[in-house]
């Protein structure tokens, strides 16, 4: 792997008002492939911003090193490195036209004026906003903001294109364009994205990889599916897409085949290594997976309860069901054509099944 | 019912006209005045005359006791000249120490803060007579003699404080992630202000400095104290008449002011209305 | 070797060179001013002009109730001045207030375009010299002024009322002088009042006084302060305008400090008085940052609810 963003154990502390002193990174260390579209993953405070800001150069780390495409940048000044970023609120400058606002960082390096003119063309071209050159940043709407935004940081050609929630002021309909243009685009210019995000599905539509970060820490660090089907802790399994957890203990192990024991009682098989004897776990199940009816196969797990609320999210339905051993269990249920009303209401006596196969064994507690 | 609805709807628009009839009527009362002829009771209509605009343009002797006429049209130019060199260089020198502070004080991280904010502050809440009679003091014992560059120095300490205030307004208005956009983009922090910062707050800047050079000339109760003999402003020349008794001249000078003013006053709000 | 640190060192050279002229400046020709005049105030006067360097604490005493028994007994005259300014600075406050209240009602209700002409037409007189909105005054109050020559000429008044050098010229020739400043806090207070506030009031049965009462009095309430003030401070220390509109007869303290440093030549006592007012000053302010901390408190405590 051609890595062009290296960052070892950054660590980097705030003071907080009251004398107290809140870590935003904590050894956080990360590599980002040439044309990779990596995204910065977690609830506000986790410190995603504040590893990308010290990527840009606007954060002075405490600890650990910033290398960019092989050379150390971490004390250098924002405006030596061959990064650029798409802000949060695009910071468009309102005095400078269109040509001029994508023009800037060529203009300061000193670039010949038929270049850049050429330059600013392509860009403009690029995210289909030729021929807008000449207008002001007010007459733009958001989504055409954006686009001069982009155009703006990628025309110096930077090694990475750093993009700071860059989607979270458009309603969901633009958004959800913005997002299928953002990855054509990068797969465009193909250099590598590292991309803040709070909001799970754009990350999960978007990335190449993700990082989930909590408390300062990464949490883990994968692909979106890796994320979504094997998290490795409590944190991810909770913050990435909706699930149920269910408490279990292992009665016995033999190599990576081992056999844990639900509260209610229920037996199952489950394969991870590393497992001992007595050990406290958890088992995580995406509420699709889950079945109405009986179990086929012995080794699935079986719940029996009563439908509580019901949720029409569109395509599905979204239940919630208080089992007979009192748990709250999610289920996403899809009706078929010919049967929509009679699949669930409340109060309804239901029977769900767990295919042993969709269960995922999580050992780490929530780390925060 | 309706009479009653109409009148309590009304109410409010007719007070709203009064209110500006009271703002406005004794300032038109001056410029309609000034055209009047009658020297004895300028109250009473007599005749359209451009007679007291002729007479301190030093144009016409004609009116009676023209002797003392002449001489304060003498003392009048002297004082609009002294005037207009405080009000140029007090703008100049307000408005670069007013943005440099605001500049610090938005954009740097330094223990001081708040005692320049409170010194910026400190004019604002202090009697005008105070800083008079302070500078005053100060000026005699410590041996300057009081001219047009007391004056200047006068104005300035509390007019630091007006630049430094419309300017920080500007200031907090800006979006702070431009300067690192700049940054970002290849700027260091120099270029970032040239290019950036500066045009941003410039309409800022100019505010404060119209609003600096309107103060000055108008300034009285400071330059009152300060002034030296020789060193009349306008504001003074008219009280110092206007204590003395009434003169015609003076509702032409005060139009012609007036009239300067609105100019001034109009450059200032179409600049921030562009914005 | 680090670029953040070179980056640093810029940063203060350049903080530096901002502060240093205008710190400078403003230490000699404000502050050290400043400073001296509280020291004059505790100075012993000298015979003809000028002054003792000795510590001095009659020129207080001679204001505020013990006198140099050698040359004179206590005599409250000054404080008589002192709180008249006080009553009159209020009274103008009160006018204002009065005046531009339902007037900022009126402009907050109009439509944009129409608000912006308004405003400017309030702020326009703010540019317009001090003296020359004085001098209509004179024009408008004078024996032979505009007021008694049109009720004489209207038959209501049969001799000219005199309305120069009274309290009341005074009052209103600060009021009218001061009204933008008062208009501004005002307005932005009422501006931002929510209407569906007021709705909402009426809607829960409120009548319309008390509506008035309870909603919008205590919603444009940091308007009214602030507009107070800022009216109240230039009011208090103004010699101007009672010397032109009061003559000799109103006396404020204003023409009290002006007469001991231009004619008087009495700069310590001169100087006392100057502090008295500067002590008026700060106790209104210590009191509005009390009120407004309390109204910030508030505030927050609301904010905090809704997070």
């Amino acid at each position: 792997m051609n890595s062009i963003l290296g960052i070892k154990d950054a660590t980097k502390r705030y003071k907080t008002p009251d004398g107290g002193t809140i870590t935003a990174l904590n050894g956080v260390s990360l590599d980002v492939a040439q044309n990779e579209f990596v995204t910065l993953l977690g609830p506000s405070g986790c410190g995603k911003t504040t590893l990308l800001r010290s990527i840009s150069g606007f954060e002075d780390l405490e600890g650990g090193s910033i290398e960019i495409d092989g050379a150390a940048v971490t004390h250098l000044p924002a405006h030596k490195r061959p990064v650029n970023t798409v802000f949060q609120r695009y910071a468009l400058f309102p005095h400078l036209t269109i040509a001029r606002n994508v023009a800037f960082s060529l203009e300061v390096a000193g670039t010949d004026k038929e270049d850049t003119k050429r330059r600013v063309g392509e860009m403009l071209e690029l995210v289909g906003l030729a021929g807008y050159g000449d207008r002001k940043i007010t007459q733009l709407s958001g989504g055409q903001q954006q686009r001069v935004a982009l155009a703006r940081s990628l025309v110096a050609r930077p090694k990475i294109l750093l993009l700071d929630e860059p989607l979270s002021a458009l309603d969901k309909n633009l958004r959800q364009k913005m997002q299928q243009e953002l990855k054509t685009l990068q797969e465009e210019v193909g250099i590598a994205f590292v991309f803040v995000t709070h909001d799970q599905e754009e990350a999960l539509t978007m990335s190449d990889r993700i990082v989930v970060l909590s408390g300062g820490k990464i949490q883990q660090l994968g692909a979106p599916e890796d994320l979504y089907r094997r998290p490795e802790n409590e944190f991810v399994a909770g913050f990435v897409g909706e699930g149920n957890l269910l408490d279990a203990k292992i009665t016995s192990v033999d190599g990576t085949r081992a056999t844990a024991v639900l509260n209610s009682g229920q037996r199952t098989g489950i394969t991870h290594s590393g497992l001992a004897q007595n050990q406290a776990v958890k088992l995580l199940v995406r509420p699709e997976d889950v079945e109405v009816g009986a179990p086929s196969n012995a080794d699935d797990l079986h719940f029996k309860g009563r439908v509580s609320q019901v949720f029409f999210v569109g395509t599905d339905y979204l239940v919630h069901v208080t089992t007979d051993s009192g748990a709250e269990f999610k289920a996403t249920l899809r009706p078929s054509a010919h049967n929509r009303t009679s699949l669930a209401s409340p109060g309804t006596e239901i029977s769900l099944t767990v295919p042993q196969s969709a269960l995922h064994v999580i050992t780490e507690e929530k780390v925060v | 019912m309706k009479i009653k609805k109409l009148l309590r709807s009304s109410i409010l628009p007719i007070y709203g006209y009064f209110f500006f009839a009271f703002v406005y009527a004794p300032i038109l009362l001056i410029v309609v005045f000034s055209f009047n002829s009658n020297p004895v009771n300028m109250m009473i209509w007599e005749n359209f005359t451009f007679d007291w605009y002729r007479a301190i343009f030093g144009l016409s002797a004609a009116t009676t006791e023209s002797a003392l006429y002449l001489d304060s049209t003498d003392q009048l130019y002297e004082a609009v000249k002294n005037s207009l060199t405080i009000a140029l260089t007090t703008t100049a020198i307000s408005t670069v120490f007013g943005t440099a502070i605001a500049l610090a004080v938005a954009r740097f991280r330094f223990r001081l803060k708040p005692f320049y904010r409170a010194l910026m502050f400190m004019p604002m809440i202090m009697p005008d007579i105070l800083l008079g009679i302070a500078l005053l003091i100060f000026f005699v014992s410590v041996g300057i003699q009081l001219s047009v560059v007391t004056i200047i120095i006068g104005h300035c300490t509390f007019l630091i404080s007006y630049v430094f205030i419309v300017v920080s307004a500007r200031i907090a208005d800006m979006d702070d992630a431009l300067e690192e956009a700049a940054a970002d983009l290849g700027a260091n922090s120099w270029v970032t202000f040239r290019r950036v910062t500066f045009p941003m707050i410039l309409p800022g800047v100019i505010g404060g400095a119209l609003l600096a050079f309107i103060i000055s000339m108008d300034d009285l109760v400071i330059t009152y104290f300060i002034a030296g003999v020789d060193s009349q402003t306008l504001p003074v020349f008219i009280f110092g008449m206007l204590r003395r008794g009434i003169k015609p001249e003076i509702n032409a000078i005060a139009t012609i002011m007036l009239l300067f003013s609105l100019i001034i006053a109009s450059v200032g709000l179409y600049l921030r209305s562009r914005k | 070797m680090s670029g953040l640190e070179t980056n640093e060192g810029r940063k203060k050279l350049a903080l530096f060179g901002l502060l240093t002229p205008p710190t400078i400046f403003l230490g000699v020709f404000f502050l050290v001013p400043l400073g001296i005049m509280v020291v004059y105030s505790f100075l012993e006067p000298g015979l003809y002009g000028g002054v003792v360097w000795n510590f001095y604490d009659l020129n207080y005493g001679r204001i505020l109730g013990w006198a140099d028994s050698r040359y004179e007994q206590f005599d409250p005259v000054y404080l008589i001045v002192f709180l008249r300014s006080v009553k009159l600075a209020l009274t103008t406050v009160i006018l204002s207030l009065f005046i531009c209240y339902p007037a900022a009602f009126w402009i907050s209700r109009m439509s944009d375009a129409r608000k912006s002409f308004f405003l400017f037409l309030i702020t326009l007189p703010f540019f317009v010299s001090l003296v020359v909105r004085l001098f209509a005054w004179v024009l408008i109050l004078r024996p032979t002024g505009f007021l008694n020559q049109g009720l004489m000429g209207a038959g209501i008044i049969s001799e000219p009322l005199e309305l120069m050098f009274t309290n009341t010229a005074v009052v209103i020739g600060m009021a009218y002088v001061f009204i933008p400043f008062m208009f501004l806090p005002l307005y932005a207070s009422v501006e931002k009042l929510d209407m569906s506030l007021v709705e909402a009031s009426a809607d829960l049965g409120a009548t319309r006084l008390q509506t008035f009462r309870r909603v919008i009095l205590p919603m444009t309430l940091p308007g009214i302060i602030g507009g107070s003030i800022i009216v109240f401070i230039p009011s208090l220390g103004n010699f101007i305008v009672p010397s032109v509109l009061g003559g000799s007869r109103v006396l404020m303290i204003g023409n009290l400090i002006e007469q001991q440093f231009l004619s008087a030549r009495n700069w310590p006592f001169g100087s006392a008085l100057g502090m008295l007012v500067m002590a008026a000053v700060l106790v209104l302010l210590m009191v509005y940052v009390r009120i407004m901390t309390k109204e910030e408190e508030y505030a927050n405590a609301t904010k905090v609810k809704e997070g």
